[in-house]
């Protein structure tokens, strides 16, 4: 199936997508800056990932000592310790082109995975009446009219890009030959239908090529996916969302979470070397739902917890926070720390320092931020992230 | 046929059956008998991974028997897949495999250990067994399978104070425990606390898979000592027993918050999102009938929704694939047809070879919260996409249909006149054919 840009825009407007935009201009400097926004979907164990080394109850905090290193293994300042598995992300902390902002969450307390993942993605509490997702009102604000202006990657349809402005779903696997010289057809067929519509508009903006699989080493889900967001990026693109799974380690946590801490350093390395030039004015921001009970459970693993961390990456961090683990006040993990008595306890909402990220990431102001991104939002005393 | 018989049949089943009618509540009458070799399979399963992954164990880790290894899971998880497609495509009883797949998407399983490969198919054989039953009977079955028991981590739960939990300083995890009271009774907003997520965690230490065995037990010596304060009732006490599981999963049965949970989510399926009046009339009978699951299917197709116009869902991947083979007769060999590749026997292309590369991945989703029933779900570029590239493989069986018989057979009085005036208009006739089973009307239910 070809892209025939003309068709696509005149198909989007027939399908009345433009007239639920503002007729705002795209400022140039927005132009230029990529965001990516990952999304760890399960609850990412934060003190596992950014281990407190520097706590004196850390040591003390997992008593079975095999279950974590016995010694920091890459010491990241006189506190904290990345997770060997972060090991690749280590020179790009060195290159002050990430940091990890540390005991955040978002304000919801409950534990669901779902609950939680929604309050992430919509960016405010579900009394804010909201049902688009917080990129989704992003596009918005900036003006991004066009539907290539914002891809969500993978199986599509997260609650972060959902919304009035139109938004591509992509997959790195569309082989759709049979129906190459039916794409008229499959017009016609949906022309009626504005869901399906909407849908194959996406399809043919995407494009058709194949991921290359000629690298073993890069043959991952997540490398494909981050290799694809990357290709969008240099194009059209100007935004893309992914999810990374397998961060709910109720059991075997150890190895288990090595194997998803590995493939998020892969993501963000992957991101970095495909974007090449274009690295250099792109922010990725990192996070999860919340974060796991400071101690074991019964089965080497960690249950739904509260404080977790998110990760910022990209190549304008250097001017800002990149090379530090940032905390607003670490809460420390002795017992009468924890938050109801079991989780790390969350010392700032993790919404601020995206919210910060992204106002100096594009130059909004913070009311912009609270009464659109992230209403209900307290943006509190600046924080320089960028 | 008629129009409203159209609605029934895409509605409640997998579309309009060639030259038969039919009537959902009929399969209400005559309850499948259940079959109790279901278990032994199971326990055949379990055990032949078990011997395996010792033989691949004591071989040092030879290559050669972890590939045995993976030949007996994939061997397990192919035909599995296989034989629920080709059952769904070819049995009468849609709206039978209509609540299978609902049933089984609700105690959802996911990704997880490699013995799920091999048992994940027999899991939903099990719940097969009981939905026509009471609730608390389903709950039980699909809490204590062996699947669900080492997907959420059940299996290596133990009670801290029993005595293998003393002797090997090991305790219990949360994560079956929460995923019940959320997902499989009362959901997220019933009225629980942490506490109660403690206390039924508690309550459920002591099942496992024991090394020898092929099925799941209760060990007392696992199980955490001591009286369980769930939803202000009292379970257990200093002698943990089997019993304590049951009461408890028959307290969630009976719970009205559970009532409107499993009210709510049939009604959504069925009928859409915005059923809440169906939501509610199930949920009522739900409580009153204490369960009844058969009362509460009766009372499902009695409402007024149960006969509305369609549009309000979309079909799930399974449905589309399920529904794309039974829309005609398809040639004798279609089902058995093998594929070689590279010298090795490749998934049939229209059952287990289709399921895997549609988006939905059956026993194995995304979330123990399953695939979600909303409608913008299942039209999304990447869903649609995968159908398009699937359907060359299926109407490659419908060579020598007429597009237009079979798209009266398929659509009958629900296909719009833009699908009707688009399929004439394709340059071939296997064309055509995809053409109507990516049109929305053959999607939407």
């Amino acid at each position: 199936m070809l892209i025939n840009r003309r068709h696509l825009l005149h198909a989007a407007a027939a399908s009345g997508l433009y007239s639920l935009l503002p007729s705002l201009t795209l400022a140039a400097t927005a132009m230029d800056k990529r965001l990516v926004v990952i999304i760890q979907r399960g609850g990412m164990d934060s003190l596992d990932a950014v281990q407190p080394w520097g706590d004196p109850a850390f040591k003390l905090l997992r008593p079975n000592t095999e279950l974590i290193a016995p010694a920091p293994a890459f010491a990241v300042d006189n506190f904290f310790a990345f997770n060997d598995a972060l090991k690749p992300l280590h020179s790009l902390f060195e290159a002050k082109e990430l940091s990890v902002v540390h005991s955040v969450s978002t304000p919801y307390r409950a534990r669901s995975h779902f609950d939680a993942q929604d309050f992430l993605e919509r960016g405010a509490d579900d009394h804010s009446n909201l049902e688009s997702g917080w990129v989704n009102r992003l596009i918005t604000l900036l003006g991004g009219r066009k539907v290539e202006f914002a891809a969500d990657i993978g199986t599509g349809a997260s609650y972060i890009m959902r919304g009035p402005a139109p938004t591509l779903n992509v997959y790195p696997k569309s082989d759709l030959s049979f129906w190459a010289d039916s794409t008229q057809f499959l017009q016609l067929l949906y022309q009626n239908d504005p869901a399906y519509k909407s849908v194959l508009d996406s399809i043919e903006a995407t494009g058709t090529e194949k991921p290359d699989k000629s690298n073993p080493d890069h043959a991952s889900a997540t490398h494909e996916v981050a290799a694809l967001a990357a290709k969008m990026l240099k194009q059209d693109c100007r935004i893309a969302a992914f999810s990374l799974y397998g961060w709910d380690t109720h059991a075997q946590q150890t190895n288990n979470l090595k194997k998803s801490l590995a493939e998020l350093s892969d993501a963000i390395t992957t991101l970095k070397a495909e974007l090449g030039e274009v690295w250099a004015n792109t922010l990725v921001v990192v996070a999860s739902e919340f974060g796991r009970t400071a101690h074991f459970n019964g089965t080497g693993g960690t249950d739904h917890g509260t404080g977790g961390a998110a990760f910022f990456a990209g190549g304008l961090m250097a001017g800002g926070q990149g090379g530090k683990i940032i905390t607003t006040r670490w809460p420390g993990v002795a017992d009468d720390k924890l938050f109801e008595g079991r989780d790390l306890n969350p010392t700032d909402d993790v919404r601020r320092y995206i919210g910060w990220a992204l106002a100096s990431f594009y130059d909004l102001t913070p009311d912009k931020l609270t009464s659109t991104i992230f209403p209900g939002l307290d943006m509190g005393q600046q924080l320089r992230m960028i | 046929m008629s129009e409203s018989d159209y609605i029934t049949a895409f509605r409640f089943g997998f579309g309009a059956m060639p030259n038969k009618s039919f009537d959902p509540a009929n399969e209400l009458k005559t309850l499948p008998t259940p079959d109790p070799s279901i278990d032994q399979v199971l326990s055949v399963r379990i055990l032949a991974e078990r011997a395996q992954q010792k033989a691949y164990k004591d071989s040092g880790r030879a290559p050669e028997e972890k590939k045995k290894l993976q030949e007996l899971f994939r061997d397990y998880e192919l035909a599995d897949l296989d034989a629920e497609i080709k059952n769904a495509a070819s049995s009468d009883a849609m709206f039978t495999n209509r609540l299978a797949a609902f049933w089984a998407n609700h105690f959802c399983l996911g990704k997880g250990k490699q013995i799920l490969r091999s048992i994940s198919g027999l899991y939903e054989t099990s719940l097969r067994q009981k939905i026509f039953g009471n609730f608390s009977d389903l709950l039980i079955t699909a809490e204590l399978h062996p699947a669900m028991v080492s997907y959420l981590n059940l299996d290596e739960s133990i009670g801290p104070h029993s005595k293998a939990g003393q002797r090997t300083g090991k305790g219990f995890n949360e994560n079956l425990g929460r995923e019940i009271l959320e997902l499989h009774t009362l959901g997220v907003d019933g009225g629980y606390a942490q506490a109660d997520v403690i206390a039924l965690s508690k309550i459920l230490t002591g099942w496992h898979i024991p090394k020898d065995q092929g099925e799941v037990q209760f060990t007392p010596n696992r199980a955490e000592p001591g009286a369980k304060t769930l939803l202000g009732q009292s379970f257990g006490g200093d002698r943990p027993n089997p019993e304590d599981t049951y009461a408890a999963f028959e307290s969630l049965a009976k719970h009205p918050a559970t009532a409107k949970f499993i009210g709510t989510k049939l009604a959504r399926h069925f009928f859409g999102p915005q059923s809440a009046a169906a939501a509610k009339a199930i949920a009522d009978v739900f409580l009153s009938s204490k369960g009844n699951l058969v009362e509460v299917y009766h009372t499902m197709l009695a409402l007024n929704d149960a006969s509305a116009p369609l549009g309000a869902q979309n079909r799930t991947d399974f449905e589309f694939l399920v529904s794309a083979l039974r829309a005609s007769p398809l040639r004798a060999h279609a089902f058995d047809e093998q594929q070689k590749q590279d010298g090795a026997e490749k998934p049939n292309p229209i059952t287990s070879g289709a399921m895997q590369n549609l988006t939905q991945q059956l026993w194995k989703a995304p979330s123990p919260k399953g695939w979600p029933d909303d409608p913008a779900f299942w039209i999304s570029p990447t869903i649609i996409t995968a159908r398009l590239k699937l359907i060359p493989a299926i109407v490659r069986h419908y060579q020598d249909v007429d597009p237009l018989i079979f798209a009266e057979a398929a659509l009958g009085p629900l296909m719009t006149p833009n699908t009707r005036s688009t399929i004439k208009l394709a340059s071939n006739r296997l064309q055509s054919i995809g053409l109507v089973l990516a049109s929305p009307d053959f999607n939407r239910r």
